[in-house]
């Protein structure tokens, strides 16, 4: 017993140790992705925030991706902000499409950086210290992207401002990126492009294990974003992913005949809008599409969040929940969000 | 450049082969038959205002410049409208064109208004270009501006109190409280004002849009909907009826207004539904499960409820009801029903596309009868000679129109020349066409026809036999006042029908007729066919399971960058085919020697031969049911019939190549390998059939060769080796 705990506390100094060398994460709190193209909570929301003493906000403000019949990146989907974020620490975080590397980025790092800033300043969200750039690299832009990080760090760092990243788990197995601490999205373990999908693609322990060792030796501080989210995807009748969608009404026995837990099957050929805004796309439903129902299961994360903190205990630090959504909060009991966003 | 097209049409391939799986012709039925009512694009013609205003000159690059957020300086502008309202000296024009301006150019576009800290990068650069622009993001102050813009755009134009341009100055307020979300202001606006547009105001669609878009966003989707039906806005009615083209809504929207604009459009789309469920409910499930029980219901409950309301006399549309009911009760089967309600709908009361589409749904419903009566055929007659003016004045309106009839046609030879007319319509309007008169199955890199043995017609002559075709050619033109009138507009050249039906009796294994035919097609003739370069590079005589021939593939090909002529044809392969086949076939019944050839060369004349030519015009990729006749004898198996001869040989080496032989032919007819998916495994296994002519083949051979030293041909083949490593 004495053997055992003497190899814990040697375990702890380690990782204590291990975490100085990487850096620290900046004041931790209970967190959460924002990522809806508005602003604008609703009491669900607000009373989520609250119930559960959520402090900072990762808060999705546009996206990069490749201009139209330009060899330049470009916003869209800039996020409008209705209501005050007094309160909250927002950070500003930009989701840029991998392609954009393929691409003239050389004024991408101080326009990205002084359009986030200038959003801040319209908006009144005040005391900014830190911007998040989600991106899913891979080693063909790895060199790029390192590259814009870099650039954007140093400007960032010449305003007193902190740089993160996200990191997926397929680039734990690559070097870290050059920022100040990373995000692991503890989240999209599986591809969903084909059936049959042979586990959770939003989470399961058994995809995200093979991923988990790299943790150990990653040269970065991390914290962890874990999921609450659910959709539908739909299949055509050949299997293939064609869209995914967040409304439909599987119940409905005029559309979908149930034929396992998590599975359905059109029976109707029609036209669904993909969100409930007016001038959102509309997706086409065939009959024999196939439509899988997936949603966190706290099991697994539970699971992988042990795992994870087995091998990095300073990850534990900081949760952050992707996402903030009521269309998600009722995906895992308060009990459950609790045991995720404890440390 | 051929790359690209092969590329192009890879592309298409998906959306092409969807008729191969669909039942009848698709699931837009309904759609086509209101074309001109539900294809027009929503799209507001301001042109015509403008040349009015300030001359014929006036371009539509002089329009949208209007449209433009570049600021325009009003006193020095050379868009001649700006130039005309200074030369009228038009102060209500001029004040509107301000207003315009300021509304348009009150983000982006106007550099002034952009931050500080955009100029700090600017600066850097030799100019401000469109890439900053797309970076920008407004600061306080911006926004201040565009507010302030925005209040005097709505105030100013609000307080117009002038009559000349009303509209204009109405739509500019709405735009203005459209843009900063005041939606009921705007609906108040809107029922107070709407009396100052004139009925011909070419504003009035987009003012009606942007009252609609308002009372969408205020609660009132069924007005907006109205409103959108109205002036054919069809994005935005799409959107609001996506998901609820439903029995329940259809009846909801009826119930609160007979007479509602929203009912076509919901209608369409919900009787498409019937029709898609209708056509493809056994493709998932038996014919009498309880699910497609109730897709029949369901039409059942429909077609009741549509002839009640349309002779209810409570709508003014009953032509729509009762022409809907007959349509549904055609796809339930129900064909006596049916004419007898699309002949009542023709007299019923409706708008001219409603009225329309009733005539078009009749002239379906009497084409689809199996044996087409005289009284029948006078009224087809007269139809399809109303639907042809249509096409002459409208193609892009009504060309799918005549398509669905051809398809709807049940008489085979009716059919054909109903597709021969679609495909002369085509032939007239190839800039839009060219696709359309390409079948998607015939897709192939070994494609090298041309339209005549791609188009729709072409199609449709595949379904008769030889026996049919001659008669079609023979007779047809004769046959009643409708096949008379059809005749002279679809093609009917002699070499063409000589060449067709010669090819139908040799694919048919009729060697003798086709022969009578054949020695009729000039050899120039043929050089005009796409599989002339394989005519002349390819001998049937060659075994097919020994050596396989890509001579032709480097002529023409899309894989092929650089074009070469195709040599002259000197002799007519099928002609000569048919000559050895007809000296072949009685010696080969019992003569092993005999036997090999007949199958060497009744196989290089199946689907997957090299000279698949001999029976058909092109040979599909993706499948094998792509021969010129019904009756086409599958050459394949027969080949291996006579292989089974074969192999009764006593000579050895005849009897290896005629074993070795059947076990190639069983790779392509009756395979081995036997993929079925283990549902609790999910994953995909191989079953070996060993009943298969392919396995019982390679066993045959392996026997064979045990104890000799088989041939280089068998050695050389990786397959046997494996059979013989695991099976024996």
């Amino acid at each position: 017993m004495k053997h055992a705990l003497t190899a814990i506390l040697a375990v702890m100094l380690l990782a204590a140790a291990s975490c100085a060398q990487r850096g620290e994460l900046p004041a931790p709190a209970n967190a959460v992705y924002w990522w809806k193209t508005v602003w604008s909570p609703d009491s669900a929301e607000y009373g989520f925030i609250a119930r559960h003493k959520i402090e900072k906000i990762y808060m999705r403000f546009f996206d990069v991706v490749p201009a139209t019949n330009s060899t330049t990146p470009q916003p869209v989907a800039t996020i409008k902000i209705n209501a005050p974020t007094a309160n909250l620490k927002i950070i500003p975080t930009v989701f840029i499409t991998e392609s954009c590397m393929n691409l003239n980025i050389d004024k991408m790092p101080k326009m990205l950086a002084y359009r986030v800033l200038q959003m801040c300043e319209t908006n009144d969200i005040v005391d900014v210290d830190e911007i998040q750039i989600d991106c899913d690299w891979t080693s063909s832009s790895q060199q790029k992207y390192f590259d814009f990080l870099s650039r954007l760090r140093e400007i960032l760092h010449g305003k007193g401002i902190r740089l993160s990243a996200t990191i997926r788990m397929h680039q734990l197995r690559m070097a870290p990126p050059p920022v100040d601490y990373g995000t692991l999205m503890v989240y999209n373990t599986a591809s969903l492009t084909q059936l049959p999908l042979r586990t959770n693609p939003i989470l399961s322990y058994s995809d995200a294990l093979p991923y988990i060792k790299n943790i150990k030796n990653y040269d970065l501080a991390l914290c962890a974003a874990y999921p609450d989210f659910s959709y539908n995807l739909l299949y055509s009748d050949n299997l293939a992913l064609r869209a995914i969608l967040y409304n439909e009404d599987t119940a409905d026995s005029s559309k979908y005949r149930r034929i396992s837990d998590n599975e359905y099957i059109s029976i109707a050929n029609r036209l669904t809008p993909n969100s409930p805004e007016p001038g959102s796309g509309i997706t086409q439903i065939n009959y024999g599409d196939h439509l899988m129902i997936y949603k966190a299961d706290f099991e697994q994360i539970e699971k992988t969040k042990a795992a994870i903190e087995g091998i990095r205990p300073d990850i534990a630090a900081q949760t952050i929940i992707y996402d903030l959504n009521s269309r998600n909060i009722n995906n895992l009991t308060n009990e459950q969000y609790e045991k995720i966003l404890s440390h | 450049m051929k790359r690209f097209y092969l590329i192009s049409l890879l592309l298409l391939l998906p959306a092409m082969a969807m008729p191969c799986f669909d039942i009848g012709y698709g699931n837009k039925y309904w759609t086509y038959f209101n074309m001109k009512e539900f294809g027009e694009p929503f799209t507001p013609d301001f042109l015509k205002f403008w040349q009015g205003y300030a001359g014929a000159d006036v371009s539509e690059g002089d329009v949208e410049e209007l449209s433009s957020p570049a600021p325009i300086d009003p006193n020095t502008s050379q868009n001649p409208i700006y130039v005309a309202a200074r030369k009228k000296n038009d102060a209500e024009m001029l004040e509107y064109l301000r207003l315009n301006n300021l509304y348009r150019q009150r983000r982006k576009g106007d550099y002034d208004l952009c931050s500080n800290l955009y100029r700090e990068v600017a600066e850097q650069d030799e100019y401000f270009n469109e890439e900053y622009v797309s970076w920008y993001y407004p600061t306080k102050a911006d926004l201040d501006n565009e507010k302030a813009n925005i209040a005097e755009v709505i105030s100013k134009a609000k307080s117009y109190t002038g009559t000349k341009y009303a509209d204009r100055y109405i739509l500019l307020a709405m735009r203005g409280m459209f843009q900063t979300a005041q939606f009921d202001e705007l609906c108040s606006y809107y029922s107070q004002n709407i009396s100052r547009v004139p009925a011909t105001s070419d504003c009035l669609y987009s003012i009606d849009d942007l009252y609609a878009g308002a009372l969408l966003r205020t609660g009132r989707a069924d007005d907006a909907m109205e409103i959108y039906a109205k002036i054919c806005d069809n994005t935005s009615l799409s959107w609001c009826i996506a998901g609820k083209a439903d029995y329940k809504t259809l009846m909801q929207v009826y119930d609160k207004n007979h007479n509602s604009r929203t009912i076509p459009w919901i209608m369409v789309q919900y009787i498409d539904r019937i029709q898609y469920n209708l056509t493809r409910s056994t493709y998932y499930s038996k014919e009498d499960s309880l699910h497609n029980l109730a897709i029949k219901r369901e039409a059942k409950n429909f077609i009741d409820k549509a002839n009640q309301i349309a002779d209810s006399k409570e709508t003014d549309s009953p032509a729509l009801w009762k022409s809907a009911a007959a349509y549904c009760n055609y796809l339930s089967g129900n064909l006596a029903l049916a004419r007898r309600q699309i002949d009542a709908a023709m007299s019923m009361d409706g708008n001219t596309s409603v009225k329309e589409n009733a005539r078009m749904t009749r002239l379906i419903i009497y084409c689809s009868e199996p044996k087409i009566t005289s009284q029948d055929a006078d009224l087809i007659l007269k139809d399809l000679k109303w639907l042809k003016f249509k096409v002459k004045g409208d193609v892009v309106s009504y060309i799918q129109n005549l398509e669905a009839v051809a398809d709807a046609v049940k008489d085979k030879a009716l059919s054909a020349a109903v597709a021969g007319l679609y495909s002369t319509a085509c032939e007239e309007d190839t800039e839009n066409y060219a696709i359309d008169n390409g079948l998607g199955w015939a897709i192939s890199i070994d494609n090298g026809g041309t339209a005549n043995y791609t188009s729709k017609y072409f199609g449709a002559l595949t379904t008769l036999t030889a026996a049919e075709t001659e008669d079609f050619y023979n007779n047809f033109g004769t046959k009643n006042e409708l096949s008379k009138w059809l005749w002279p507009q679809i093609k009917h050249d002699a070499d063409y029908f000589n060449d067709l039906i010669g090819t139908k009796y040799l694919a048919e294994g009729n060697y003798t007729a086709a022969t009578k035919f054949l020695e009729k097609v000039p050899l120039k003739f043929l050089d005009t066919q796409g599989i002339a370069k394989y005519m002349v590079s390819r001998s049937y005589t060659t075994e097919r399971w020994i050596t396989k021939q890509n001579g032709g593939n480097d002529y023409n090909n899309w894989l092929v960058d650089e074009e070469h002529d195709v040599p002259p044809l000197t002799k007519n392969p099928k002609l000569d085919f048919c000559k050895e086949m007809q000296s072949l076939a009685f010696a080969a019944k019992n003569d092993p020697q005999k036997a090999y050839q007949f199958a060497t060369r009744l196989f290089q004349a199946s689907h997957f031969g090299d000279c698949w030519y001999l029976a058909k015009y092109f040979r599909s990729s993706s499948t094998s049911d792509d021969g010129v006749t019904p009756d086409r004898q599958d050459f394949a198996s027969k080949a291996a019939e006579y292989l089974d001869i074969a192999a009764e040989s006593n000579d050895p080496a005849i009897k290896e190549k005629a074993l070795f032989a059947a076990a190639y032919i069983g790779q392509c007819i009756d395979e081995m390998d036997n993929y079925v998916y283990n549902s609790e495994a999910r994953k995909y296994e191989n079953h070996i059939k060993r009943n298969s002519l392919q396995f019982q083949s390679l066993n045959t051979l392996a026997d064979f060769e045990r104890g000799r030293a088989p041939s280089k041909f068998v050695t050389d083949c990786e397959l046997y080796d494996y059979f013989v490593d695991q099976f024996k």
